[in-house]
């Protein structure tokens, strides 16, 4: 309990650092603030429950690779965990372009089970069902403002200029307004 | 729209599978980074600190416990410093004695503040040792002691059951004894016996003789003691022949009743004067003895000599200094420094009081008054 909360009060830098110094705990602590939100991004962005795996297994050995050099310059560890996440995507989106089309998973697969009301989880998958029909910069850029990155955040994750970004979560939104209104 | 987002927002999320996690943190564990480098401004510095510490570590240790002693000197060099610092304390000590005069007096008994003469000690930071009267230790008449010839640290002594007693009325006055050499042997029970077999004839010393004759047969078994006894013997009986005046009672190093009663300037006769002057004098010029105490008065030196336990023989002569002359009693014979150094340990508490010096008889001949 104690060297739970020791952890808890520590910045994410800090925990890096000391697990760059051989502290297992501090990376089990850093592991857990974040292994959510990141599985979430990537699942979304991916689609497939396995395909969220292999790149979030790709994205953490990389944080354990890179630990012991990691230098905080202009952003937070998190934007660098995402941005790290979000390249994964992108090679795996390169990669898959030339490969047979797989079938993902169904939306209700994407989401908690028996954890929404039934008129939610119908709403939520139509917004899923729209999300997947968006360009996948205008979908991960929406799916990084869902998790409380700011535009200047997405820029720095997505390395696109803020306009860009406000650009794209503009268009995101009005096509899937108009796909959520024509019930496609 | 915005309600719609606001849902997703809110939405639970999809937990991370379990096996990803498990998979991650092991693979974490074995990745695990080695302990970084040390601080690169911190590594020039670090012999240089540790250096400073061992240093300071020792300074604190030599602080503590003092300098160690100089084991690495050679026994020879320090025989040579010490000689060097027992002549130059001799040279001074005819000033110590001026500033230790009144001391003196404070620790004299009654009798011996009425003579003149002041105690030196060898060290002028002893004076407060002077207090021989009350640290003395007590007179053990009992005891006699059986050596003359040389004195070393690993001397015997031997107990003999009873003293003789010089005082009774039995004592044989018609042995004759030459003052000037005789009296350098009679402090040894040996001499006893030589005087025994020379007034084998005097009828007035029948009585004492048998008492003589008992101590002799329990010597018997020290061979030393015999040949002791075979060469003094026929030498005390010439002595006897000469000798007009009355026999003294034999007085040993120890004292004794008898040795109590006697008259001071008897007392000073046999321990001093052209008797110890003669002892020194026969001595080789490459052995040593102690010198235990220093005086102006020369009865007071003797009483003190006798009221030490120590081992015959000991002597008192006036020795020549810078200022003025001063009576010291000797203690002792060595065939070495080291011997005369070894052997000061173990004399007892009253004649170390002074801080005896190890003395060269030729350097002693050198600074002999003789009259």
């Amino acid at each position: 309990m104690r060297g739970k909360l020791k952890y808890a009060l520590k910045s994410d830098v800090s925990l890096l650092h000391a697990y760059a110094k051989g502290e297992l705990s501090a990376f089990e602590a850093l592991y857990c603030r974040h292994k959510d939100g990141l599985y979430n991004f990537l699942l979304r962005s991916l689609s497939r429950h396995a395909v969220a795996e292999e790149v979030a297994q790709e994205v953490w050995m990389g944080v354990i690779a890179q630990a012991a050099s990691f230098e905080l310059k202009d952003a937070a560890f998190r934007t660098w965990l995402y941005r790290i996440g979000r390249n994964k995507v992108v090679d795996y989106l390169r990669r898959s372009a030339n490969q047979p089309h797989m079938a993902l998973d169904t939306q209700d697969d994407l989401l908690p089970a028996n954890q929404l009301s039934v008129e939610d989880n119908f709403l939520l998958r139509q917004l899923m069902s729209a999300l997947d029909e968006l360009p996948a910069e205008q979908r991960e850029t929406f799916i990084l403002q869902q998790e409380g990155f700011s535009n200047r955040e997405i820029s720095q994750i997505t390395g696109v200029g803020s306009e860009t970004v406000k650009s794209r979560l503009r268009y995101a939104k009005s096509a899937t307004r108009q796909r959520l209104e024509t019930g496609a | 729209m915005t309600e719609l987002v606001k849902k997703y927002r809110a939405a639970p999320r999809q937990r991370s599978p379990e096996r990803l996690d498990n998979l991650i943190l092991s693979k974490a564990a074995h990745e695990r980074p080695v302990q970084r480098p040390a601080n690169s401004l911190f590594s020039p510095w670090k012999a240089l600190a540790v250096s400073f510490s061992v240093a300071g570590l020792g300074v604190a240790l030599l602080l503590r416990n003092g300098v160690p002693p100089l084991n690495g000197i050679a026994e020879s060099e320090v025989a040579d410093l010490s000689r060097d610092r027992m002549v130059a304390m001799n040279s001074t000590s005819d000033a110590v004695s001026a500033s230790a005069e009144e001391s003196v007096f404070r620790h004299r008994d009654d009798s011996a503040q009425k003579s003149a003469g002041a105690v030196t000690v060898p060290d002028a930071k002893q004076e407060s040792g002077l207090q021989m009267s009350e640290q003395i230790a007590a007179p053990q008449p009992g005891l006699v002691t059986l050596d003359e010839t040389t004195t070393t640290a690993s001397d015997s002594t031997l107990v003999l059951p009873a003293p003789v007693a010089v005082e009774s009325a039995t004592v044989p006055e018609s042995i004759p004894l030459e003052e000037t050499d005789t009296l350098a042997q009679v402090t040894e029970l040996s001499d006893i016996a030589a005087m025994a077999d020379s007034a084998s004839g005097s009828a007035t010393a029948a009585g004492n003789e048998n008492k003589l004759a008992d101590n002799i047969s329990r010597l018997q078994g020290s061979r030393e003691i015999k040949e002791r006894r075979s060469g003094i013997a026929a030498k005390a009986g010439t002595e006897a022949d000469q000798s007009s005046k009355a026999a003294s009672p034999p007085v040993t190093g120890l004292p004794t009743t008898a040795s109590k009663q006697l008259s001071r300037s008897e007392s000073a006769d046999r321990f001093s004067g052209a008797v110890a002057n003669n002892w020194l004098l026969g001595q080789s010029d490459n052995r040593f003895t102690l010198q235990l105490a220093t005086a102006d008065d020369v009865d007071y030196l003797i009483q003190f000599g006798a009221t030490l336990n120590m081992p015959p023989p000991w002597y008192v002569v006036r020795l020549k200094t810078d200022q003025s002359d001063s009576f010291v009693l000797l203690s002792g014979l060595f065939e070495t420094f080291e011997a005369a150094t070894l052997h000061i340990e173990k004399l007892a508490p009253a004649a170390r009081q002074f801080k005896p010096w190890v003395r060269n008889f030729g350097v002693l001949k050198g600074e002999l008054v003789t009259p």
